[in-house]
């Protein structure tokens, strides 16, 4: 009765899927790559990437609620964006593959140091294909239900702020750092997530064009959070410790104490998997819509058990969890890059099919 | 609505071959998801087999009661015996017995080794898989600790298994010799240890001190690392002073009966006891002292820097000896005035203690960065500049009543 | 296989034929496999066809003309007595036809119906003699259990009246309450050999009519042929008939059926079934119990937070157990530390094998006190639960920490209000004990990423399950996650979607 997807849910999904296992080291891409109180950064990524969200809030106002595959296909060939969809299907799945590859070898790094990390990826791959054969109505359902169940751990941390000592923030701005160019693809990796809007644009209801501002929501409210954390986190190491820390954010959790647990950033992260795993959901649902789209006779189900299987075993190839780290920056690279310019092509193209007159102006 | 229900009840015959249960519900994948349940029930006894073998994770299983698992970690520095010897590292690792039946609490291994294969060797030495999930607190031999003590943290830090929050402590003897402490009264000396520390940094006579806070401040350009010391007695284990770090080498120490003077300097505490010292016969003791400092930096007219070190101090006084009874407000204002006097007496010792050292433990430099644009700090010797600074300390006291006697 | 493959190119297929061929509930062959539904009811074909049936009570007033058929055990005596007997036996002949267009007799047109009659229980009147004319009394009264206290759903305070295994008793209880003619009871025969009576009972103007709708028509889409129970029915009703959780909401309780109806929902009353189901149903509804609502609203949150509590618990602990004793030592605090390690150096299994062992036991001692007589049930599980319990401690089989986890367990699943609910939560918690034991806690994670993917997408009537968690509406969470105060609920929950939301106008 109701397959449509409802604004409130929109944000809680964009905000689920955003928050990823690189949230855990945002601190230290912070101050590695931008200095001291590098966390202003933070504050003007966090504005290149509404200017994002506002190309593709053109792009879609644009092609007038058709869906992206559709938009394509008023003005390119069809062979070329047949291809270019499977191009970028293909990106997001090797993406998702590679974000839960990540979570299960940071996982195991803390709990199962000897665990061949292809038997866990099993397990996760089939929860993955049973989260994306649901559909994306009930993967929002399934993201309110994870957002509920995490959201209390991020104010877990406010209690660390009696050690918090403003000293430590020096007083100098974005010293000591140096690649600002590198750190920006950094930094706005965390924020990637947010091109799911443009995919749900046939999953809403038609002639209702607020929802955008629920992905606008969505995406304030992860930037909020990355902002207070990495802020807590500079004031609660220092700097030049937040640059060797891996995870910043994992050892700060390792200060909180409950009475019934021990080490409470072993459990804070075993929660995270359920947003990691909505994250690498997302990322294959995209992937599964856009290889459907270009080959409709078969079952969307099968789809993406293809491509699940098969980026398992190509992500197979990097077994370290810093090769992976390199192949997921790669692909972080591949996934910004797609962010800015497929909207702004998807404009262009729209401008050109009015003007060829294949779409009539509104 | 009623017309279309009459409709439905009095259609008679219903559509044909009737609807097969359970097709009523719709995703996309349900066809694929019944195969999947199909292919699951057919696999079923490999899928078992395989589930109960362990299923990739036998090489982790950790079960709790073969686990030795590592409460205390102590390093003593042994010299080499003949003069082309290396000095060897000795690793003494203590652990609760997991044996109602055994007459013993804790269990201490230890093995010396010049190369870094102490886990190994010491792994070999009792039937428990060593673990070390559960570390609390690692002790240093100072020997060791005036050598730098980065190199041998690196290994602690790096292991994922071990939280940040363990504990660290430096010893003057030897470390094995302290972990093997045996007292009546103190049945398992690393719970006494773990207590003894937690106890006391809540009670803040000596800051907490673990693995995060030393190397935040080892990393720290603006402050040194602390630790404290951890010595045997005849009676017991006891704190017996915080030692001075510049960088990552003890240079250092505060005697123990300074130790609260040095927290006062370093930072606050909730809920201490005080003794101090008037005069040879005049002794008073503060109790539930709170304690507050404020640091003021300013840079004079030369470039040079000079502080000021406001101590507040919130107390009760519970004890006095050899002295006249205070029941006027003069009396009580020039008690005060006392042992304000004698209070700034004292943290001026210790802060000269560490101008003589070079070792800036209490953060001066922290607050002194703001006086410095970033190129000029970086070339600053921040240590020789606080060796020569100027620090005052000024000490208020609020005594909140002097008891319930007059 | 190249069925399967030849699949992936071919798109879905809408609806396949029945392989039975069946056609329909409603009919009734007689001995020749004709259904000839209008044929006319005459008594030698309706005695015939009742052949062998040597409960079939046949009476005769000759010099009447008058046959009566029916089930001596089916009818009522006293309305038999006052309706058929006394005035056929004081009637003239004459004036049979008067007394035959009295208001207790119906006449029967068609051979189907006076069969399906006596099969209710009705007498039927057969005239003789070249007269033409079969008449129906309405004298049914079916032996049943009269109405007693549900053992399952006992309330402390509130009503003590539960439905019992008759449909018009049980909704003549729903009708006591609900006295309104806007109740609206639509009666629907299922299962060819049972025809149960099944009746749709809804609020018209407050329940969606699209609801409505789609349940009657699954209801008759039911072809089978016995129809036992209203459970059965609801898992021939289904949207998702494979999943582990319920997903129409049953009870026992007449009072429960009457809020339920007036939130818009729709109830289902089976004949021979003592529980009724409401459509559509929501998880929180689980966790709802009766007393609930009589209670003072903020005793009765807390309460509710118990429950959900108590489904936490019965779901995950022994598996966080068997999770951390094997493989995350790191997160047991340092003062259980010892105890707990001591407590498992005398187990000679793995903690996963131990947590098995003792939940099977505990299982097979919750099913064998179910078959027992409630006497010896009553000590067998006092004597399973204690004595083995603390013998199996003592021999070594456990430990007497899993004992305390075992046993919390079965409690807290005691204390989720719906039986259904708490079975299918005791199967969810095998699957995360094998997985907790297995993979440890990401296993645990896993186990719990498949129930939130089986939730999401469970639907009742193609409304949503998890409702109002998702679709997030705030204002039902006062009915159905909390109990919010009664000045403060004014609309009805929204999964009913009913077009008439206020019902309370009260101010405050």
């Amino acid at each position: 009765m109701n397959e449509k997807l409802n604004p409130f849910h929109i944000a809680i999904l964009i905000h689920v899927v955003q928050v990823g296992v690189t949230v855990f080291s945002l601190p230290r891409l912070c101050a590695v790559y931008y200095g001291t109180n590098g966390w202003i950064w933070i504050v003007i990524i966090g504005i290149a990437v509404t200017a994002n969200i506002a190309l593709i809030h053109a792009a879609v106002k644009m092609g007038g609620g058709r869906p992206l595959p559709e938009m394509l296909g008023l003005f390119l060939p069809k062979p070329v964006s047949g291809i270019l969809q499977l191009a970028i299907g293909c990106m997001y799945a090797l993406s998702a593959c590679l974000t839960s590859k990540q979570y299960v070898l940071m996982f195991e790094l803390q709990s199962f140091p000897a665990t061949n990390p292809y038997v866990f990826r099993a397990g996760i791959d089939v929860l993955i294909l049973c989260l994306v054969v649901i559909g994306i109505y009930n993967l929002g359902k399934a993201a309110t239900i994870v957002f509920f169940a995490t959201i209390p751990f991020p104010f877990f941390y406010l209690s660390l702020l009696h050690d918090v000592k403003l000293v430590r923030y020096t007083p100098f701005f974005l010293k000591d750092g140096g690649h600002w160019v590198e750190g920006f693809f950094q930094v706005f990796a965390a924020f990637l997530g947010f091109e799911l809007c443009l995919f749900l644009v046939p999953y809403v209801q038609r002639g209702d064009t607020r929802w955008f501002y629920a992905v606008y929501a969505g995406n304030t409210f992860s930037w909020f959070i990355y902002l207070a954390l990495t802020v807590l986190a500079f004031g609660f190491s220092s700097f030049g410790q937040l640059k060797d820390l891996l995870f910043p954010l994992l050892e700060m959790a390792g200060h909180l104490t409950l009475p019934v647990v021990e080490r409470v950033d072993t459990l804070m992260f075993t929660f995270f998997f359920l947003m990691a795993v909505m994250t690498a959901t997302a990322y294959f649902w995209m992937a599964t819509e856009l290889v459907t789209y270009v080959f409709p006779n078969i079952r969307k189900g099968w789809v993406a058990a293809f491509l699940i299987a098969s980026t398992y075993f190509v992500s197979s190839i990097p077994n370290e969890l810093s090769r992976v780290s390199a192949w997921l920056q790669l692909m972080a690279k591949l996934a910004i890059g797609t962010s800015f310019l497929l909207p702004v092509l998807l404009l262009i193209g729209m401008l050109a099919a009015r003007a060829l007159g294949r779409v009539k102006a509104p | 609505m009623r017309r279309a229900i009459a409709r439905l009840v009095r259609r008679t015959g219903n559509r044909a071959g009737g609807r097969r249960t359970g097709s009523f519900g719709r995703t996309d994948g349900r066809r694929l998801l019944r195969l999947m349940g199909r292919a699951a029930a057919w696999s079923l006894p490999a899928v078992l087999s395989l589930l109960l073998s362990g299923c990739g994770t036998q090489a982790d299983k950790r079960v709790l009661e073969e686990l030795g698992m590592v409460s205390v970690m102590g390093f003593d520095l042994e010299k080499g015996e003949a003069s082309d010897e290396k000095d060897s590292n000795r690793t003494t690792v203590l652990f609760p017995v997991i044996n109602p039946m055994a007459k013993v609490e804790e269990e201490t291994l230890s093995v010396a080794s010049n190369s870094n294969d102490s886990r190994q060797r010491l792994a070999r030495m009792t039937d428990r898989k060593l673990v070390f999930g559960q570390l609390r607190t690692v002790i240093y031999s100072a020997s060791i600790a005036e050598g730098g003590l980065l190199d041998d943290l690196d290994a602690l830090i790096r292991d994922p298994t071990i939280g940040t929050r363990v504990k660290l402590a430096l010893s003057d003897g030897n470390v094995r010799k302290l972990l093997a402490f045996k007292h009546p009264a103190i049945p398992r000396v690393g719970r006494y240890i773990d207590l003894l520390l937690e106890k006391e940094s809540i009670h803040l006579f000596i800051p907490q001190v673990n693995l995060h806070t030393f190397y935040r401040d080892l990393k720290d350009d603006g402050i040194d690392p602390i630790a404290p010391f951890l010595n045997p007695s005849e009676q017991s284990v006891r704190l017996d002073g915080i030692g001075l770090f510049r960088d990552d080498r003890l240079v250092g120490r505060i005697p123990a009966d300074d130790m609260p003077y040095f927290v006062m300097l370093y930072s606050h505490f909730h809920q201490g006891t005080l003794t101090v010292q008037l005069t040879e016969n005049e002794v008073v003791t503060l109790s539930a002292l709170r304690s507050d400092r404020e640091v003021r930096v300013r840079r004079k007219a030369g470039g040079v820097p000079e502080a000021e070190i406001l101590v507040k101090l919130h107390g009760t006084v519970v004890e006095h000896f050899g002295y006249e009874r205070f029941s006027t407000d003069k009396k009580q204002d020039e008690l005060k005035r006392r042992i304000v006097r004698k209070v700034e007496e004292k943290c001026k010792e210790q802060l000269e203690l560490m101008q003589r050292l070079r070792a800036d433990c209490i953060g001066i430099g922290q607050h002194a960065r703001r006086l410095y644009g970033y190129d000029e700090w970086i070339k600053l010797d921040w240590r020789e500049a606080f060796a020569g600074m100027d620090i005052k300390v000024k000490a208020e006291l609020k005594v909140k009543d002097f008891g319930i006697y007059q | 296989m190249a069925r399967w493959v030849s699949a992936l190119f071919r798109k879905n297929r809408s609806g396949k034929n029945d392989s039975r061929g069946n056609k329909g509930n409603e009919s009734v062959t007689d001995g020749q496999g004709r259904t000839p539904e209008d044929r006319r009811p005459f008594f030698s074909l309706v005695r015939q066809q009742f052949h062998d049936c040597h409960d079939l009570v046949h009476r005769s007033y000759p010099h009447l003309g008058v046959d009566l058929l029916y089930f001596g055990h089916l009818v009522g005596p006293e309305e038999l007595d006052r309706d058929l007997v006394r005035p056929l036996e004081t009637v003239d002949p004459g004036e049979l036809d008067q007394l035959l267009a009295r208001s207790q007799f119906m006449r029967v047109e068609t051979f189907t119906e006076a069969v399906e009659s006596i099969l209710d229980g009705q007498a039927v009147l057969f005239l003789r003699d070249g007269k033409d004319g079969v008449w129906l009394a309405q004298v049914s009264n079916p032996p049943g259990r009269s109405v007693e206290e549900t053992e399952v759903e006992g309330s402390i305070t509130g009503p003590h009246d539960g439905f019992s295994e008759s449909a018009q008793l049980n909704v003549a209880l729903i009708r006591r309450r609900l006295k309104s003619a806007r109740l609206k009871a639509i009666r629907l025969r299922v299962g060819e050999l049972s025809h149960t009576d099944v009746y749709v009972i809804y609020i018209e103007d407050i329940a969606n009519p699209a609801f409505v709708e789609e349940l009657i028509s699954r209801i008759r889409d039911v072809s089978i042929e016995v129809l036992h129970e209203a459970h059965e029915l609801v898992q021939l009703i289904e949207d998702h008939p494979n999943s582990v959780f319920p997903q129409f909401y049953t009870t026992e309780r007449p009072d429960i059926t009457v809020n339920k109806l007036s939130q818009g929902r729709i109830a289902v009353v089976v004949d021979g079934s003592p529980t009724v189901v409401t459509a559509p149903a929501s998880l929180m509804e689980y966790f709802n119990a009766a007393d609930d609502y009589y209670m003072r609203w903020i005793s009765a949150t807390g309460l509710r937070i118990l429950r959900f509590i108590a489904f936490i618990i019965t779901v995950s602990f022994t598996a966080f157990y068997v999770s951390i004793t094997t493989f995350h030592y790191e997160l047991i605090p340092r003062t259980l530390l010892v105890n707990l390690a001591e407590s498992r150096a005398r187990v000679p299994f793995p903690p996963l094998y131990e947590a098995l062992f003792m939940e099977f036991t505990i299982e097979m001692l919750r099913e064998a006190g179910a078959r027992l007589p409630s006497k010896i049930g009553q000590t067998i599980g006092i004597v399973g639960g204690i004595v083995i319990g603390q013998a199996a401690v003592q021999a070594g089989f456990t430990s007497n920490i899993l004992i305390i986890t075992v046993a919390s367990s079965a409690i807290a699943s005691f204390v989720i209000p719906s039986y259904m609910m708490s079975t299918s939560l005791r199967l969810l918690r095998f699957g995360l004990i094998l997985l907790a034991g297995i993979w440890g806690n990401l296993g645990l994670m896993l186990g719990f990423g498949f129930i939130i993917a089986d939730l999401s997408h469970l639907t009742v009537l193609k409304s949503s399950y998890m409702t109002p968690l998702a679709p997030f509406n705030l204002r039902d969470w006062k009915q159905l996650v909390i109990r919010g105060p009664y000045w403060s609920l004014r609309e009805r929950t929204s999964q009913s979607r009913t077009r008439n939301r206020i019902f309370s106008k009260m101010k405050r």
